[in-house]
């Protein structure tokens, strides 16, 4: 395991209030490129007081007004300046090789996904955010008095945003984006093991000079410090969390202290449904996309495969041998469509599965182990598991690897029954050539997103989030930007006479 | 419930350190995911609703969520492992360490 900070790759600074700076007490760590266990870069190690530091600037930032002032208009339109840099920068500084090496994700995926995805949706949540009403007039209403009543929107404040590690440049600007046109100021700590991009991002925009000081910040270190910091300090207004369901809870409990609004996106184990008419030329590959898309490690996976007993032998053979055709790989060759996984912890947590998968009585059919010809790199070969039962643990746990499991049902009710017995409701997917039915389907399913006949695609416009616990909120689209401001009610009285307030009469002779 | 937590002799060690100074502690075990199974260091964190007690690690009271593991038996050995790149919300990270399954 690689562990020596090494002085030949670049050391990374934290921005607070502007100024890029190390962490107090200059402690940093390494990030690992998990193709090959090198050290890549050195990222500081931010503390509490580092948390703290950039919580104050985004605060000082928020009420001297310089950003939060603006319309959303003019903040739309500089942001769309912004984005403008970025995506020249992004290919000059080679975003999508850093992603790759910090992160594991294939070339491939970052040069579609990882990187100009994410910045198209940068760009369009800017272009959403201009169109937001910053100033509503309401229906006219006489009682209990006559009166304008208008809506004012305006942003949450200071807003504090934690991010996985899994999409790391994706995530940093579906939080950022959103954030910034709506004139929050915020503190970003994306995750540890994958900084990089984030890191890039930041710098870039402050190159841009178009953000005032303190409206942007990044700190990264360890949730246990920055983390709960910026759940509990009170002059954060709204928490933003990307995570894991047992940290989601911790944060609302630490968000309780002073009623902050709270969006989180946690965990899940998606349900994909192979209805019996479901065209298999297409099913096939989008299950195994479902599945083992960025090696499993996606939220809204489709790890639990429901298949009609009818279909069951020809899907599961078929699914095998497609399998088998994935090139498992460095990041970095444009062969590889799976890279490793993100890290020496996720390896293990994946390889526990497996065995409590074999354990519980599910039938091993491809995979469960790491693939020959590597000695260094956290690879791990498609897995599938067939005769899961939705009572096991490898179907009702979220194992954020490359492991997918195969259960059978008899009818659709029986379906629809397993897909919503799970503590998560995030995604979900329906292959039928019968839309209505698909539908309907998708419908009795208590999840945030279903796919019918495609898996995995998010895009600008859709509000994503989960029902029950995978989470709190909406992100992307209106209803995501919307959750970034709050609105005030102003009511002018229309009359002058104090005739006209009959209410008061209520009270006074 | 026939549970069952142990600690190996290295997340002993780890324990009093993280103890020292702090409030009451209970540690949860994560779920969802990046964190599979993970175990959890909080301070001052009343268990959640539908979490069961499985047991106590020197003197710090376990839970784990219900709507995950209602009707299995936990056998858990907690280990720790030196990392200094530890992301984890869990309080040991601060010290260079995470907690994991064994």
């Amino acid at each position: 395991m690689a562990t020596a900070v090494s002085e030949s790759v670049r050391t990374y600074q934290l921005y607070i209030d502007g100024e890029w700076r190390d962490a107090t007490g200059g402690d940093t760590f390494p990030s690992i490129n998990p193709s090959n266990e090198e050290v890549i870069a050195n990222v500081p190690k931010g503390t509490r007081e580092d948390a703290q530091a950039a919580i104050g600037a985004a605060r000082r930032s928020f009420e001297r007004g310089e950003w939060a002032g603006k319309s959303l208009r003019q903040r739309s339109e500089i942001m769309l300046k912004a984005w403008k840099y970025l995506t020249e920068v992004a290919i000059e500084r080679d975003w999508a090789g850093i992603e790759s090496a910090d992160a594991g994700v294939t070339l491939r995926l970052a040069n579609l996904a990882h990187v100009p995805t994410a910045l198209e949706h940068f760009r369009s949540l800017a272009v959403q955010g201009g169109e937001i009403k910053e100033y509503e007039p309401l229906p006219w209403v006489d009682m209990p008095a006559v009166a304008w009543n208008f809506v004012n929107r305006e942003p949450q404040g200071v807003c504090g945003q934690i991010i996985p590690w899994n999409f790391p440049f994706m995530m940093a600007c579906w939080k950022l984006a959103p954030a910034l046109v709506t004139g929050n100021s915020v503190i970003l700590k994306p995750a540890s093991n994958t900084s990089l991009t984030a890191l890039e991002l930041v710098k870039a925009l402050d190159e841009t000079g178009l953000f005032p000081k303190g409206v942007i910040n990044i700190v990264t270190g360890p949730g246990a410090s920055v983390g709960e910091e910026i759940a509990a300090n009170p002059d954060v207004d709204k928490v933003a969390f990307t995570g894991s369901t047992e940290v989601g809870r911790r944060i609302m409990q630490l968000a309780s202290g002073t009623v902050k609004k709270v969006t989180l996106e946690l965990g899940g184990k998606s349900a994909n449904i192979l209805l019996p008419d479901a065209d298999l030329d297409l099913a096939i590959d989008g299950s195994l996309l479902a599945a083992f898309w960025h090696q499993g490690q996606i939220c809204e996976s489709g790890t639990r495969l429901l298949v009609h007993e009818s279909m069951h032998d020809e899907v599961v053979e078929r699914l095998i041998a497609r399998a088998k055709e994935i090139v498992v790989g460095p990041a970095d060759d444009l062969e590889s469509g799976m890279g490793p996984l993100v890290s020496e912890a996720q390896l293990a947590t994946v390889k526990r599965y497996v065995e409590i998968g074999k354990q519980e009585g599910a039938r091993l059919v491809l995979g469960g182990k790491q693939p020959e010809g590597f000695d260094k790199g956290y690879y791990f070969e498609p897995t599938i598991f067939d005769g899961v039962t939705n009572d096991m643990r490898i179907a009702q746990e979220e194992i954020f690897g490359p492991v997918l499991s195969v259960i059978t049902y008899t009818n659709t009710g029986e379906a629809i029954k397993i897909a919503n017995d799970s503590i998560y409701g995030l995604a979900g997917g329906i292959w039928s050539q019968d839309i209505p039915e698909a539908i309907s389907v998708a419908k009795a399913i208590r999840t945030g997103t279903m796919w019918i006949n495609d898996y995995h695609l998010l895009n600008d416009v859709s509000p994503f989030g989960g029902y029950k616990q995978s989470g709190v909120g909406k992100e992307l689209g209106m209803q995501g930007l919307l959750e970034y401001t709050i609105s005030k009610h102003i009511h002018v009285a229309a009359s002058t006479k104090r005739s006209d307030r009959f209410i008061w009469d209520t009270l006074l002779p | 419930m026939a549970d069952t937590v142990q600690l190996t002799d290295r997340a002993r060690a780890l324990f009093d350190q993280v103890k020292a100074g702090r409030g009451a502690m209970t540690m949860v075990l994560g779920s969802g995911c990046c964190d599979g199974g993970s175990p959890f260091l909080f301070e001052n964190y009343p268990p959640p609703a539908n979490h069961r007690h499985v047991g106590e690690v020197e003197g710090i009271p376990v839970w784990v969520d219900n709507g995950l593991w209602q009707d299995v038996d936990l056998d858990l050995t907690i280990d720790a492992i030196a990392d200094p790149a530890s992301d984890s919300f869990s309080a040991e990270s601060e010290l260079g360490y995470r907690l994991v399954l064994v």
